[in-house]
């Protein structure tokens, strides 16, 4: 009973071999906590993108920019908006058309 | 495992390898969940920590330099982790249960039940660091240089952790340094 060994028994002992179903679990955790990391990634892309949108209006408007001056940088604003979002939908979007591209430079 | 072999597989899981981080779970699960077993009592509480610092591992593996065994470094996330714990007081509740944590011995006699019952007790009453010591080298699963890499400790103040708590626990089986 003194011995060291007999103690630690006594206060729990490991799983005689390795156990497939703690391995499946830790595997299942990792998943959930990529996900939950990866959804609180776009929850935070997100909310920084739309108070961005929300406040420059206001902000505009308080150094006295109006619409007609700022027609042109609206404009050029919005062809480089509509530029960045063709380029996320080919590139991650539903039918990466980049993919293929992305991956071989990813690999060299 | 051999130190090459675990080796190999820990670069390929740092790429992303799963199946190669699966067999680094199997070669290790067993140190670790021990170590924790002994550390907090409950076994269904333990291997819960277990997995967690198992999971916390894959995202910070790349902070593993090499220096030390991975099982060392496994159970030094676990050990934050248990200790993060304890101090939510999440678990406090089912800790001290001590009849809960003993559901899986049930069929054992009495007097080992009652044996387990004043260890769990003793342990209960030790402060952290040398609660972990002992839970790390009682079962010579880890040697006294691994346990103080894993809380972060002196050897000199491990080696003396495990002495005093030792005794301690001796102390509630009712054996005297003298008997020994």
């Amino acid at each position: 009973m003194t011995d060291d060994r007999e103690l630690a028994d006594l206060l729990g002992v490991a799983p005689p071999t390795p156990d497939p179903g703690f391995r499946i679990d830790v595997v299942a955790r990792i998943a959930a906590r990529a996900r939950r990391r990866a959804a609180l990634e776009r929850a935070w892309r997100q909310i920084v993108a739309f108070t961005l949108i929300g406040a420059a209006f206001p902000i505009a408007q308080a150094f006295g920019i109006t619409w007609q001056s700022a027609q042109p940088l609206a404009l050029a604003g919005a062809v480089l908006a509509c530029a960045y979002l063709f380029a996320a939908l080919t590139i991650h979007g539903p039918r990466p058309l980049l993919a293929r591209s992305r991956g071989l430079l990813r690999a060299v | 495992m051999e130190p090459t072999e675990e080796a190999r597989l820990v670069a390929l899981a740092r790429q992303g390898d799963m199946h190669a981080y699966a067999r680094l779970v199997d070669a290790h699960q067993g140190a670790v969940r021990a170590f924790l077993r002994r550390l907090v009592g409950n076994y269904a509480d333990a291997d819960d920590l277990a997995q967690e610092a198992f999971a916390r591992t894959w995202e910070v593996l790349y902070r593993y330099d090499g220096r030390s065994s991975l099982r060392t470094f496994i159970c030094g996330v676990a050990f934050q982790y248990w200790r993060r714990a304890r101090r939510a007081g999440a678990r406090r509740q089912a800790r001290e249960d001590a009849y809960a944590g003993l559901s899986d011995t049930e069929t054992r006699s009495d007097a080992r039940m009652a044996q387990r019952l004043a260890l769990r007790r003793a342990m209960e009453e030790l402060p952290e660091d040398q609660r972990a010591a002992l839970a790390l080298c009682l079962g010579q699963d880890f040697t006294h240089q691994e346990a103080a890499e894993v809380l972060n400790l002196p050897l000199g103040t491990v080696k003396s952790h495990i002495n005093r708590g030792r005794a301690r626990l001796q102390e509630a089986l009712g054996i005297s340094e003298k008997a020994r």
